[in-house]
């Protein structure tokens, strides 16, 4: 945990170190490219998985509700935020 | 839905198919390959920071961003985040942290599912961290899908900060037509620094509530 952080530190600063070089604009490229091999290692463990695959409908259930969660949330306060600092001024933009 | 959740949903029932096939028994390579998710983490993590360093539009965000804004996203993942702990006591069998972990992906479902399938390995299991895994990308992908089916009742009913706050870190890209078309062209830049700023928070929350 520490060390992914400090690798995540790291990253940040030869980033900004080397924001001017150009193939650092293409690093969402390899960040997909990365995240799609890991999603399918991911999916290969859930496959190999007898288990899991026969609650897969219970975990849908969870990640729906949990959604719902999240996007309730932080609607709520956006609109609460919205109403007491941001109102009066954008109306009149 | 956009070509790039097609492409992950894919590429994520590709995977499940091979494993279902028997292929994740790679015992005949040995050792050193069931670390190769674990190495590929930290490279994630790593490109991750460079893409984030070297965003062209860092400084301009720091500079042109009056304290006031930073509110919106500061709000987004109160909001996400508190929801979604009160999610997981209603679902037993999660803690909150868990339940906080899949909640701060934030949208960012394909970074937040591979992170917490990797990262909860250790405490939790293989098993435990591959459903989690799951759960996050779904709950992620839902929370995508909601905002762009949603944008229109959200902003009339709940204000225009409504989609900026559904979408998360999604603000800024794939829900940004959307916030920009319900919402007004106003919230344009609120829609950028809340996303940018969302999506930047992604790993940080995620490796934070994945470590109790």
């Amino acid at each position: 945990m520490f060390y992914l952080i400090m690798t995540l530190a790291a990253g940040v600063c030869a980033g900004f170190a080397g924001r001017r070089i150009k193939a650092f604009s293409h690093i969402g490229k390899a960040v997909s490219v990365t995240v799609f091999v890991m999603l399918f290692f991911l999916g290969m463990e859930i496959g190999a998985d007898r288990q899991l695959l026969e609650n897969i409908s219970e975990l849908g259930f969870r990640a729906l509700v949990l959604a719902l969660a999240g996007v309730a949330g932080s609607v709520l306060l956006s609109m609460v935020l919205y109403r007491a600092l941001f109102r009066k001024e954008t109306e009149n933009m | 839905m956009m070509k790039g959740t097609v492409l992950t949903i894919a590429v994520f029932v590709l995977g499940c198919l091979a494993g279902y096939a028997g292929m994740a028994d790679m015992k005949i390579f040995g050792d050193t390959v069931k670390d190769v998710p674990m190495y590929l983490l930290y490279i994630l993590m790593f490109l991750v920071g460079i893409s984030v360093g070297s965003n062209p539009d860092l400084k301009k965000i720091v500079k042109s961003v009056s304290p006031k804004i930073l509110l919106l996203p500061a709000v987004t993942v109160l909001g996400t985040l508190s929801f979604s702990a009160a999610a997981g006591i209603l679902l037993s069998g999660y803690s909150l942290a868990d339940s906080m972990a899949i909640g701060g992906g934030m949208g960012y479902y394909s970074l937040s599912s591979v992170l917490i399938g990797q990262l909860k390995e250790a405490s939790a299991g293989a098993q435990a961290a591959a459903e989690l895994g799951t759960v996050a990308l779904l709950t992620n992908i839902f929370r995508e899908m909601f905002t762009l089916a949603g944008a229109p009742f959200l902003a009339r009913w709940f204000g225009p900060f409504a989609p900026i706050a559904s979408a998360g870190a999604t603000a800024f890209d794939v829900c940004l037509p959307v916030i920009v078309r319900y919402a007004g062209c106003r919230m344009l830049p609120y829609a950028i620094v809340s996303g940018v700023l969302c999506d930047i928070s992604v790993p940080f929350l995620v490796s934070f509530f994945c470590s109790f």
